[in-house]
């Protein structure tokens, strides 16, 4: 399709020029007309069962709906005439027939389409009597994820299609014919076995398919919103986050060709509540053996900086630092610069779990790679990753074990969820004198083996990059301030190099962004503007980060 | 004597018809203007001899009253509180109540609506799935902070389904912060329903019966 020349088409007297292959719907959209729409979706086939989209095209007889009808050279389309307006009219009317109106309860009620389009194109008075509408079930349980309630379906198939053509699972079907048709699956049985089920509740325009985990959990126009990415896994799906009162409510996939479509997979869906979990507030100490106590920043970081001074005036090798594929870019290359620069130690390396060999091996058909770190790839551009054999993660470990080690030094947690031989871990960690772990969450392996615990912030308190599987930068948002006292990595670190007489660049991850760009050359070139809402890519990807 | 003083007709000062917009030099003191010529500074003693004739007038308006409310209990202004209580009108806006349907559960919806419209931001609601499933939606909890609430009867012209109207019951006082936050317990059973009549239900239809 695309080694057609794009066409140039009238909408509405404005003259469009658009793709060969595009509809008129999404070429209307180019000169900023709404065409409202319920069964057309831009990841899905071309339906045309709703007719909410009809407009008239000259030389041609009847209306007809836009979603379907491909651009040609010279069509001239009217959006906005009488006819077409009265016909989108009318059959919102038909589509309200049997509509329960029951906004008030609906969870879809602040996004649904059926509101927007009625305040936009409707503005009748109903002419159904009460009594007279057909009634189907409601309240259907279909599975962990799904509610469905049957009355309030428009039937444009959207769910239907995404289960045939994206997720393969062909769980939603029409059944029955006429006035009764309805959404389903077979005997109702619940949906199982499909880990993309949850992008029916996006893409459903109406209540009829609810989110069971966002059930009743808050009114959506109360909700704020972010644009994050999401970080199970190496793809990067773009998500935006709902949230209210310092509070996640539910991740909500962003559309972006170039990675995620319109989807993401259920586990990163769910993962917004583990950002909530047994979060550390507060740096915390544990001195000479003693029992843990919080700490405030100060003096925390006096205990890190004195146990840092003191190893690198006896020998700089006798530190080591583990950088995290699940912190951003930004705070690896300010981590990398604090071992090289500040520290002068040899000993830095980010892969700790093995998960950086798997990062373009996929886990489904679909999105979601065996990679679970977010940042692998951008932890290999920014390379922290030592030569073969000098002071990588097995090194520092046998260093450790043999009592080299003096000071270790580790963002993130993956050192003790990632391996499989935690008593190797522990073994080798408890010859160390000092463990200082920026942690977001509480662990009981950490604090069996670490003496300074710092509060970090989780990924949505701070705003940074990633870089995911394709090699593409990705940007995200700060959705609130960390919580309570933690603080990003990043400036800790900064921090602890003022107080080592040295300088690390500080500040948000827009101007740490910036500052890395220029500084290296994997990310030359790119500006935090630049990379925008979806991204870009690294100016030479690494042929070993490039997915399938 | 001057016109000042034989003036007895009550003229109301003017308002300005605008608004005038807060300013920082407009909270500053003010000195008070040079007086004019041939005018009596403020404050100053008046030259003027009193006029006895307005106090006498003063003090038989006072008898007058003292003597018929002493002699008719029907023309006694004072309520006797808490023996006997102001009848208020049926579109009085007191304590909210929460009502219910005819089986007995609450009307509420969960629906937010009230607390979307709310201005103070007083209303919490919590909701849960009813275990009945005709009504799916219900709150499990639902509480209204009486000292934010500013009794402006905005939730319940929201509300969807006459579920949260006024009472005219208006005694609120309380010992502690906590004990002024109506949960549903109070705003729907609180024993003082059966005694009070309702208050502001724009909704009401002559003939309806309300479940308290």
């Amino acid at each position: 399709m695309s080694e057609r020349p794009p066409v140039t088409l009238t909408i509405d007297g404005k003259s469009v020029t658009a793709a060969a292959g595009t509809n008129v719907l999404e070429a209307a959209k180019l000169v900023g007309i709404r065409v409202p729409n319920f069964c057309y979706h831009a990841d899905l086939s071309w339906e045309g069962s709703c007719r909410m989209c009809l407009v008239g095209i000259e030389g041609r007889p009847k209306l007809v709906p836009s979603c379907c009808e491909e651009v040609r050279e010279g069509m001239v389309v009217h959006f906005g005439r009488p006819d077409a307006e009265e016909a989108r009219r009318r059959q919102l009317e038909f589509l309200l027939v049997n509509h329960p109106l029951d906004c008030p309860i609906c969870d879809q009620a602040g996004e649904c389409k059926l509101q927007d389009y009625y305040m936009e194109h409707g503005g009748y008075d109903s002419r159904m009597p009460r009594g007279l509408k057909v009634h189907k079930r409601k309240v259907v349980d279909l599975g962990d994820r799904i509610m469905l309630d049957k009355e309030r379906c428009v039937l444009c198939s959207r769910c239907v299609r995404f289960c045939r053509e994206v997720s393969g699972s062909h769980a939603l079907q029409f059944f029955t014919r006429g006035v009764t048709t309805e959404i389903g699956t077979e005997n109702n049985q619940p949906i199982t076995g499909d880990d993309y089920i949850g992008n029916v509740v996006d893409i459903c325009p109406v209540g009829a398919l609810t989110s069971k985990d966002f059930r009743f959990k808050q009114r959506v126009w109360f909700l704020k919103s972010a644009e994050s990415v999401c970080t199970q896994c190496a793809t990067g799906c773009n998500v935006r986050v709902d949230h209210k009162d310092g509070t996640i409510y539910r991740y909500v996939p962003r559309r972006n060709e170039a990675v995620n479509k319109s989807w993401m997979c259920d586990y990163g869906r769910d993962s917004y509540a583990l950002l909530h979990e047994a979060r550390v507030t507060m740096p915390r100490l544990r001195l000479d053996g003693g029992a843990w106590h919080d700490a405030d920043w100060d003096e925390a970081l006096t205990v890190v900086t004195v146990r840092l001074a003191e190893a690198k005036a006896a020998d700089p090798a006798s530190i080591a630092v583990i950088a995290s594929a699940r912190q951003s870019n930004e705070t690896n290359w300010v981590a990398a610069r604090f071992a090289r620069e500040v520290l002068g130690t040899p000993h830095l390396d980010y892969r700790v779990d093995g998960s950086q060999a798997k990062t373009a091996e996929m886990q489904d058909k679909l999105l979601r790679r065996r990679d679970p770190h977010p940042n692998n790839a951008g932890c290999a551009a920014l390379g922290l990753a030592p030569a073969a054999g000098m002071g990588d993660v097995e090194a520092i470990l046998a260093a450790c074990e043999a009592g080299k080690v003096k000071v270790l030094y580790v963002l993130g947690l993956e050192l003790w969820t990632g391996r499989s031989d935690t008593d190797r871990v522990a073994r080798a960690l408890a010859k160390v004198p000092c463990v200082v772990v920026h942690a977001a969450h509480a662990l009981p392996a950490v604090d069996g083996v670490a003496h300074v615990i710092l509060a970090d912030a989780e990924v949505h308190e701070q705003e940074g990059t990633f870089v995911n599987a394709q090699g593409r930068v990705q940007r995200f948002e700060r959705v609130m301030p960390p919580a309570a006292m933690a603080r990003p990595a990043a400036a800790v670190l900064a921090d602890v190099a003022g107080r080592l007489d040295a300088s690390l660049p500080a500040g948000d991850g827009s101007a740490l962004f910036a500052a890395l760009a220029a500084a290296h050359p994997s990310f030359a070139g790119l500006t935090w503007a630049g990379l925008g809402r979806f991204g870009a890519p690294l100016p030479q990807a690494t042929p070993q980060t490039v997915g399938s | 004597m001057s016109d000042t003083t034989t003036s007895v007709v009550y003229t109301p000062i003017p308002r300005p018809r605008t608004r005038i917009p807060l300013r920082p030099e407009a909270l500053a003191p003010v000195a008070p203007p040079p007086p004019k010529a041939g005018q009596t500074p403020p404050g100053a003693p008046s030259s003027e001899r009193p006029s006895y004739f307005h106090t006498a007038y003063g003090l038989v308006v006072t008898m007058k009253n003292f003597i018929r409310s002493a002699l008719s209990r029907k023309a006694d202004p004072t309520v006797q509180y808490p023996e006997e209580r102001r009848q208020y009108s049926p579109r009085f806006r007191g304590i909210h109540q929460l009502t219910k349907r005819t089986d007995g559960t609450l009307k509420c919806v969960a629906c937010f609506m009230c607390s979307t419209a709310c201005p103070a931001e007083c209303i919490t609601i919590e909701a849960g799935e009813h275990p009945n499933n005709k009504y799916e939606k219900y709150p499990v909890r639902f509480d209204i902070d009486m000292l934010r609430c500013v009794m402006c009867g905005l939730c319940v012209d929201a509300c969807p389904e006459e579920a949260i109207i006024m009472t005219q019951d208006y005694e609120m006082s309380a010992t502690s912060r906590e004990q002024t936050v109506y949960p549903i317990a109070l705003l729907a059973d609180r024993p003082q329903l059966a005694t009070t009549p309702p208050g502001y239900r724009p909704r009401y239809e002559p003939g309806e019966t309300l479940v308290r």
